[in-house]
């Protein structure tokens, strides 16, 4: 299924907004008036980002943001039919799903920025993630999958148990050249507990995502620490993606995270949603211009700086989540039941 | 027995001024929590617990949760009634409160001490907890089998909301009314904890009773201001708000919120003043609604008769008027278990 229509109109302009943005180019026209026509037509298509919005806002800054929670509720957008991406469920509360009638924009997007952000593209992809052929609607996975575009063979060894640790060791074992190494913090602390040996030289390790709820011995700093001791990648990389967005952003350890031109990061006060100044932190809200079928505006419960030049460092899920004590929670009780 | 020196304690415990404990709740609100939590330990409440048959235990941890600063009062009190040296094993940043108890405890000559240490329940012959169920299996596994372990894992409640008026003399005045009632549960510890209700459901047509409970949350908010709030409850709040306001209807209330859903959106989500609000055509249908819940039910909140014997036949769930749910008798039902019960070997 593709775009038709004023969505049509608009997926072309997207195209040319990234195009332009990835080959240095200015594009023809502003971030602003682009995210502002395409919630225009979000508004008007969609009666969910519709009943979001007050009048139409005359900047970018003030478009509604969605939440995610939403997308475990209710359909966001208009899309029937196409790819889905549905979020992993871990932290309660059933699964987040996003829908877009066509996974060419966020192709184009994430396939173009990994690119310009990475400083090698090894043709060998590892997948310490699951296998996208099985599991289509792993936004993740979809995206390491492009990477095969870089010329070689793409594995998987995340199953619904754990990690496939001797598939793995025989695959790292067969390299004979650089690889491209996708994975969870989660998944990355386990494979660190098999003692692996070091990547081949020219290797890329890209670390995702936080530990969901679980537990682990190694986090933040001493993870990072056991993975260059352990594994002495060539290159460190961290990765900033959600199910909700179609675009991500790319860091490193010591530096924050990168948004690509069509995509912004905006820090709101958790309590009202008023935008703070930048270098204050704040609720983590984007702005994704290839969220043709969604939401232009995501409301995220992460917390981060969004700096001057709009790069995000982020701390992690907001303090002070809702209580515990001896109250039960909704994550507990979904988990208790058996999720929806 | 002790039971002299409990009452002791408690009026020890008066003195304190709850606004100084370092609470998460603004000043009003925790002093009115305190004094609800003291008078609940009245001379008759004391002999009802002080009657219950059985042998005392030498010894007994209560580990605290951190969101009811209160908590620990009931079961220190009947413990310590009974000549039980109890030990407080408390939550971070609850160390003023903690030190409040020692203090009376002290002052009135009964055996409480407190600490954060984790080791707190090594030696006791009862620990008492409450928190996660995962937490429990834990504490659990670190018991001996000599130790009696009773486990609080997380409950909520919900009230039931018909119209009638509360008449009871412990609501306090200026809430009495049905919507009231609700906010003054609502208000206190600022909706944390398992008696307060997470959700109110009603027969009422849902505009008028959402007008209604946020003017009532209003009025609650004046005499109780919202304390802390962190920033993950406020990016929910404003969260589910959306929920509502694309499903149903969003009316603010002070700080907080009414959130009208749809039924099927049902689920027990604590976020301080910000109830969810559902229609239920009838008791019958209410019943429908929380019997999926009811292992995970505390306390339903109503004024009606017929509703009420309804709730009891889905287990032993605690059944109190508006205005009550937290504002508990001493004696009750705690999850559905006799708790009094539990503080002595049978």
């Amino acid at each position: 299924m593709s775009w038709q229509g004023p969505a049509a109109l608009l997926a072309d302009r997207i195209r040319d907004f990234v195009r332009a943005s990835l080959e240095g180019a200015q594009p023809s026209e502003s971030f602003g008036a682009l995210a502002l026509a395409i919630h225009e037509w979000q508004a008007l298509s969609d009666p969910l980002v519709r009943a979001l919005s007050g009048p139409m806002p005359s900047r970018w800054q003030d478009i509604p943001a969605v939440p995610v929670a939403l997308f475990k509720h209710l359909p966001v957008g208009t899309a029937t039919e196409g790819p889905v991406f549905r979020t992993s469920g871990t932290t309660g509360g059933g699964r987040g799903v996003h829908r877009m009638r066509s996974a060419e924009l966020y192709n184009l997007g994430a396939l173009g920025w990994a690119e310009a952000c990475l400083p090698a593209t090894p043709a060998e992809v590892v997948g310490l993630l699951v296998d996208p052929a099985t599991h289509p609607d792993s936004s993740l996975s979809h995206m390491v999958a492009l990477f095969e575009a870089w010329g070689g063979q793409a594995t998987w060894h995340q199953t619904a148990t754990g990690l496939d640790l001797e598939g793995l060791a025989v695959r790292m074992r067969s390299l004979d050249g650089p690889a491209f190494v996708g994975t969870t913090a989660f998944a990355l602390a386990e494979w660190l507990d098999a003692s692996p040996a070091a990547l081949p030289e020219g290797s890329v390790l890209m670390v995702t995502g936080g530990f969901k709820g679980r537990v682990h011995r190694l986090e933040g700093e001493e993870l990072y620490r056991e993975t260059v001791r352990c594994l002495a990648p060539t290159h460190l990389v961290t990765e900033y993606g959600m199910t909700e967005l179609s675009s991500q952003l790319w860091g490193t350890p010591e530096s924050a995270y990168r948004p690509p031109p069509w995509l912004r990061a905006v820090a709101v006060d958790p309590e009202t949603g008023v935008p703070r100044p930048d270098g204050e932190p704040g609720q983590l809200r984007f702005y994704d211009l290839c969220n043709l079928d969604s939401s232009v505006g995501i409301e995220t419960l992460d917390e981060g700086i969004v700096g001057e030049d709009g790069a995000v460092t982020l701390f992690g899920r907001l303090p002070g989540s809702p209580a515990r004590g001896c109250s039960l929670t909704a994550e507990e009780a979904w988990a208790a039941r058996g999720g929806r | 027995m002790s039971w002299d020196k409990v009452q002791a304690w408690r009026d020890a415990l008066r003195s304190v001024d709850a606004s100084t404990l370092g609470t998460t709740l603004s000043a009003e609100g925790a002093r009115e929590a305190w004094t609800v939590a003291l008078d609940a330990l009245t001379p008759e409440a004391l002999a009802s617990a002080a009657a219950r048959a059985g042998e005392p235990y030498r010894s007994a941890t209560f580990v605290a949760a951190r969101t009811v600063f209160t908590a620990p009062i009931e079961w220190c009190a009947v413990l310590l009634g009974r000549g039980t040296a109890v030990t407080l094993k408390y939550a971070a940043g609850a160390e003023k409160t903690a030190n409040a108890f020692v203090e009376a405890a002290r002052t009135a000559g009964l055996p409480l001490t407190a600490s954060p240490d984790r080791r707190a329940v090594e030696h006791s012959q009862l620990v008492v907890a409450m928190g996660a169920d995962h937490t429990m299996a834990q504490l659990r596994a670190s018991l001996t089998p000599h130790q009696t372990f009773d486990a609080h894992g997380h409950r909520f409640s919900v009230a039931w909301v018909t119209g009638e008026a509360s008449v009871d003399p412990v609501v306090p005045e200026g809430f009495r009314d049905p919507w009231g009632a609700v906010a003054a549960d609502l208000a206190l510890h600022d909706g944390r904890g398992c008696l307060s209700p997470v959700a109110v459901f009603t027969p009422l047509p849902l505009e008028e009773a959402a007008e209604a409970l946020a003017d009532a949350m209003v009025r609650a908010e004046a005499r109780w201001p919202l304390g802390e709030v962190g920033a993950g409850e406020w990016a929910q709040a404003r969260s589910r708000g959306a929920l509502a306001t694309v499903t149903g209807f969003c009316v603010p209330a002070g700080r907080g919120a009414v959130h009208a859903l749809p039924l099927r959106l049902f689920e027990p989500s604590v976020l301080p003043r910000h109830p969810a609000l559902f229609h239920v055509p009838d008791a019958e249908a209410l019943m429908e609604v929380l019997r999926p819940w009811a292992p995970w039910l505390s306390t339903v909140g109503t004024e009606s008769t017929g509703a009420a014997s309804a709730v009891r036949a889905l287990g032993a769930v605690r059944v109190c008027g508006l205005g009550r749910m937290q504002r508990p008798n001493l004696v009750r039902l705690h999850d559905g278990r006799d708790w009094v019960g539990a503080t002595v070997r049978s």
